[in-house]
């Protein structure tokens, strides 16, 4: 995981917080995906651009986990992000 | 809003040259109507009964009935399947639903052909509540209440349905060619609700393989997605017109308190349904 690594949203997915929960439509597969809690917040970052590193900060201050844990989920979720087309590395 | 509806001379239904991109299955799961694209319109076949063209714009659509397809149900397929799309192309809200008038407000159910929305409405009509509209749901803003617009007095039910519903013969509206289905008109017992209501809950309704009532709150993301899911929408490959509804649902729709509703498909047991359904109801208006 680098950490200057920033992403962008691809314009056929859309986002919108609903009741606490955001809603991720892709408009290409006509696929739903639900992210909540830390989830939405990662999410909210990533898309106003901030990088991995940055993040990466704001959840250790945001929430009570150890860095190496947060890494990794972070990690984690980016990757399964990425797999479903749902977000891409800004070039 | 206005939807123009052009009449031609019947003749037959030529092949079409390309697949459907989207198809209506009934509840015995065969598809019934055959959404194709022609000329930047959108062509919905009724097979052997009915050619609608529609303009993407949802202003207009030109009727070709097939031969032999009676007037009965040439009005009856735009009215319930054309024109709910003509509406929904046009920026309206419109659902496959049901809905019924309560003291409290208006209740919904929604949910695929076949999953009770119609016997639902019904009950609840023969109880003293009701309905607004049957099958199609149209839901309007006015100020910071969402409103369910009445529609058609007017409910059809299978006829096991019809006869365990009513101890006495109803008003019947005429027959149409493609659903075995009868149509019920509103009655002294059978209250249609002429006036908009605000909506204050709405079910999406299981599968119905349950021996007990259950309702459970959905969260936001099914809250979203099941809305979705039964909304009318002219060409379900418009990116741009599945954006708008997907904002419109997200923005608005998402504050009705939301239920899933399973219950057993036992004539016998549909006062206990009502019952069940008006207190999550009322529980869900605690929410909001």
């Amino acid at each position: 995981m680098t950490a200057e690594r920033r992403f962008e949203i691809p314009t056929h997915v859309v986002a919108r917080d609903v009741q606490g929960e955001l809603v991720v439509l892709d408009l290409e597969k006509g696929e739903y995906f639900g992210l909540e809690d830390v989830g939405a917040f990662i999410w909210g970052l990533l898309e106003a651009g901030e990088s991995l590193g940055e993040v990466h900060a704001r959840i250790l201050a945001e929430y009570d986990v150890e860095a190496d844990t947060a890494r990794r989920d972070l990690a984690a979720l980016v990757a399964d992000l990425q797999a479903r087309g749902l977000l891409r590395d800004r070039t | 809003m206005s939807a123009t509806l052009i009449r031609t001379p019947a003749r037959d239904q030529a092949r079409l040259p390309d697949a459907p991109f989207h198809t209506w299955t009934g509840a015995d799961g065969t598809d019934w109507a055959f959404f194709h694209r022609q000329d930047g319109r959108i062509l919905i076949r009724f097979a052997e009964l009915a050619d609608f063209v529609v303009d993407p714009d949802g202003a207009q659509a030109v009727c070709t009935p097939a031969p032999g397809c009676d007037e009965g149900t040439l009005d009856h397929l735009f009215d319930n399947q054309v024109l709910p799309l003509m509406l929904s192309a046009q920026g309206e809200m419109v659902f496959h639903g049901s809905a019924v008038a309560t003291e409290a407000g208006a209740i919904a159910f929604l949910g695929q052909t076949g999953r009770g929305k119609s016997t639902l409405a019904a009950s609840f009509a023969t109880a003293g509540m009701g309905f607004l509209c049957d099958d199609r749901m149209v839901l309007r803003r006015r100020g910071a209440d969402l409103m369910v617009m009445p529609a058609a007095p007017s409910v059809r039910l299978w006829e096991d349905s019809a006869n365990r519903l009513f101890a006495t013969p109803q008003d019947l509206a005429p027959p149409v060619s493609y659903t075995d289905k009868r149509r019920i008109r509103a009655g002294r017992d059978f209250p249609h609700c002429n006036q908009a209501r605000p909506l204050t809950a709405a079910f999406f309704l299981g599968d119905g393989h349950v021996k007990r009532v259950r309702t459970e709150r959905l969260g936001g993301i099914l809250t979203a997605t099941s809305w979705m899911a039964n909304i009318f929408l002219l060409d379900t490959g418009d990116k741009a017109a599945i954006r708008a509804k997907f904002y419109q649902v997200t923005a608005i729709l998402t504050r009705i308190p939301a239920m899933k509703l399973e219950f057993p498909r036992d004539h016998d047991r549909l006062a206990e349904t009502r019952a069940a359904i008006l207190t999550a109801a009322a529980q869900a208006r605690e929410w909001t």
